[in-house]
């Protein structure tokens, strides 16, 4: 009975996330200038890494070696990862009760069946991961690979032909990322003072470390041992150092694989088991002290 | 010879889910519901104060299948946190609520289904959605399939006047516009269920006459059927007088007054209106002390142009008038109009809650 009435629930949630994908796309499709100035805005945030790798063009790190110690293609593929987890609107645990659950619609979709929880954590969270990552991974692929690499000579030394792997594991990440989202996002819930600011300041806190140790831009050697430990503990950096051993030409490499991927699988149960757990008892604990809208100060 | 007899016969089902017998005659039952909430107050030295407002006090009361039952009190008096717990937005802190038999504490999804909310307060339409869009969008949040009610959309925008923006995005309406997108939402909605639960708080915020008389009459007479209830909350006395069966008087969470519209009117007695203008004798008005006699309850004057407007609310007007006129005469005024009649409904509300203000001081 409650497995019927989830998939129900579910497939309700979907058609409403199709729709608001549907009627959003349909919006967007009308700006067609847009889109150009979206590609050549995604160019352009590649040309600014472009620039800083190319200063560094032969740094002697560990992690560089599959790169030939050219940090250009190092920092390149680390954004092309990168984009996987930053397209599809991952990275904005404050915002996402702020904008979906403590708006006016809150108390609309507090009056229906349609379980909001499971609209924005799962039907809405997966077609935009679908809709615009896939679309950012397909222009990334085109400019980093394509443009930088063919046409500025930039040397990856990666595997390709591991591609079909890295995207699913990269996709399973993201899972685990959707979860530590909500994991941080549940604080927002049960702190009445982050909700009076209007900012989850503790999310952007972690969000900065998670920049560094994500090894999209830094490699890891090069930060502080007590810094490494955080590469633990963030979904993002188990898929791009993940990613960069599955890459990786060497075979020992993808025995250090393993430690990465067992390490997302633990995230991906406990994030997502306390994540909802806490988004629950936080969702029951503003509806019963009558504190769903807080008026930001 | 008969092609066909039946004699006795007789078929009998079995019932998947009996509904409690207490709630078999009750649409909606509500016992000793009590919401509290939290108050709060800030320092400059950033310490935060937090008290806990009561804003329902052991609320009961039921409402029969197919009855409309009117919400009225003032301000803060509890209204919209009963129709937010009735809609399934807030939890109830102690008592218990029963819709078509399900208990909201358990069965809060079930409930949900029935609910058809229109809350006049709440602008929960998606700006960058068309009208229509957004009727879509309500449908499928309540989990119904948007084709069953796509043949119904068009004409009931005519009917309501938004036809021609049906299809233009919300984000260009108006206040008033973005109301009858949730009211057409809320009725398409009450036709395709079975039955439902009608939440209207304060539904004619914004919406033109001609609107506000559509949505009158629709409640009043296209609405009503077995399965069916209604709480309408406002602060117009008349669409309470109008459209509603019975009336719930709320003051600071509790009810103080549960009754038909006659049997209010009767509760508060005898009491009756007298207008009177007048020409005041010397151009001084009248002394206050003529109108703490004899029955009168409450005393305005206005003067205007000369005139004295004298607006009396008495326990009976026939005990007082002939007795006010002869002392008016008496005095040298000159009465140029008079007129009684019954007590307006909103003067009985207001008085049931000052008296009930009165009894509590």
């Amino acid at each position: 009975m409650k497995i019927t009435r989830a998939l129900s629930d579910f497939a309700w949630a979907v058609r409403l996330s199709f729709m608001f994908f549907r009627f959003q796309w349909s919006i967007r499709a009308t700006f067609k200038t847009g889109i150009i100035i979206s590609f050549v805005n995604s160019v352009l945030g590649l040309l600014s890494w472009f620039f800083i790798g190319n200063m560094f063009r032969t740094v002697s790190v560990a992690s560089l070696e599959n790169y030939d110690q050219n940090y250009l293609a190092y920092v390149m593929v680390g954004s092309f990862i990168g984009t996987v987890f930053g397209a599809g609107g991952f990275f904005n645990p404050s915002g996402f009760f702020q904008r979906d659950i403590f708006g006016p619609d809150f108390k609309r979709w507090s009056m229906s069946p349609t379980d909001p929880m499971l609209y924005n954590l799962v039907a809405n969270r997966i077609l935009n991961f679908v809709g615009y990552t896939i679309t950012s991974i397909v222009i990334q692929f085109v400019v980093i690979f394509g443009i930088f690499g063919m046409y500025l000579n930039i040397d990856f030394n990666i595997r390709f032909s591991m591609m079909p792997v890295v995207i699913p594991y990269l996709f399973y990440c993201a899972i685990a990322q959707i979860f530590y989202e909500t994991l941080m996002s549940s604080v927002f819930l049960h702190s009445y003072a982050l909700r009076a600011v209007n900012q989850n300041v503790l999310a952007g806190l972690l969000n900065s470390i998670n920049h560094i140790v994500s090894g999209r831009i830094f490699p890891i050697e090069v930060l502080p041992r007590l810094l490494r430990n955080f590469t633990w503990i963030f979904p993002q950096a188990q898929g791009i150092i993940g990613a960069r051993m599955l890459f990786s030409p060497r075979p020992e490499s993808l025995m250090a694989f393993w430690p990465r991927f067992i390490a997302a699988t633990i995230q991906l149960m406990v994030y997502g088991g306390l994540g909802i757990w806490l988004v629950d008892k936080g969702i029951e604990k503003v509806r019963r002290e009558g504190l769903v809208q807080v008026p930001p100060a | 010879m008969k092609a066909l007899e039946l004699e006795n016969v007789s078929k009998s089902y079995k019932i998947v889910r009996k509904l409690p017998d207490k709630q078999e005659n009750q649409l909606l039952g509500l016992r000793n519901l009590t919401k509290f909430f939290l108050g709060e107050t800030f320092s400059i030295i950033g310490t935060r104060t937090v008290t806990s407002i009561t804003a329902l006090d052991s609320v009961s009361f039921s409402v029969e299948p197919g009855q409309v039952v009117g919400l009225f009190g003032k301000n803060g008096s509890g209204k919209t946190t009963m129709l937010s717990i009735l809609g399934g937005i807030f939890p109830q802190d102690s008592g218990t609520v029963h819709c078509f038999g399900y208990d909201y504490s358990t069965d809060l999804y079930q409930v949900r289904k029935y609910v058809v909310p229109i809350f006049g307060w709440l602008d929960a339409v998606t700006w960058a959605f068309t009208g229509r869009q957004n009727i879509e969008k309500f449908m499928i949040m309540h989990h119904v399939p948007p084709r069953q009610i796509v043949d119904q959309i068009d004409q009931l925008a005519k009917e309501i006047d938004i036809y021609d923006r049906l299809d233009d995005r919300v984000a260009r309406y108006s206040q008033g516009m973005r109301v009858k997108i949730q009211v057409m939402a809320a009725i398409l909605l009450y036709r395709v269920r079975g039955r439902s639960l009608l939440l209207l708080d304060e539904p004619f915020i914004g919406l033109d006459v001609f609107v506000q008389r559509y949505l009158r009459d629709f409640v009043k007479y296209k609405m009503r059927r077995d399965n069916f209830a209604m709480l309408l909350a406002t602060h117009q006395p008349e669409d309470i007088e109008e459209i509603c069966d019975e009336v719930v008087v709320i003051d600071q969470g509790r009810i103080i007054a549960k009754d038909s519209v006659d049997n209010l009117r009767r509760m508060v007695k005898k009491a009756e209106n007298i207008k009177i203008k007048y020409i005041p004798p010397n151009h001084k008005p009248l002394p206050k002390d003529l109108f703490q006699r004899r029955g009168i309850l409450e005393h305005k004057s206005l003067e205007r142009g000369g005139y004295i407007e004298l607006d009396l609310i008495v326990d009976d007007s026939r005990d007082t008038l002939a007795w006010l006129v002869s002392e008016m005469v008496k005095t040298g005024c000159g009465i140029t109009s008079l007129n009684t009649h019954v007590m307006k409904f909103e003067d009985v509300l207001i008085r049931i809650i000052e008296g009930n203000e009165e009894t509590g001081k």
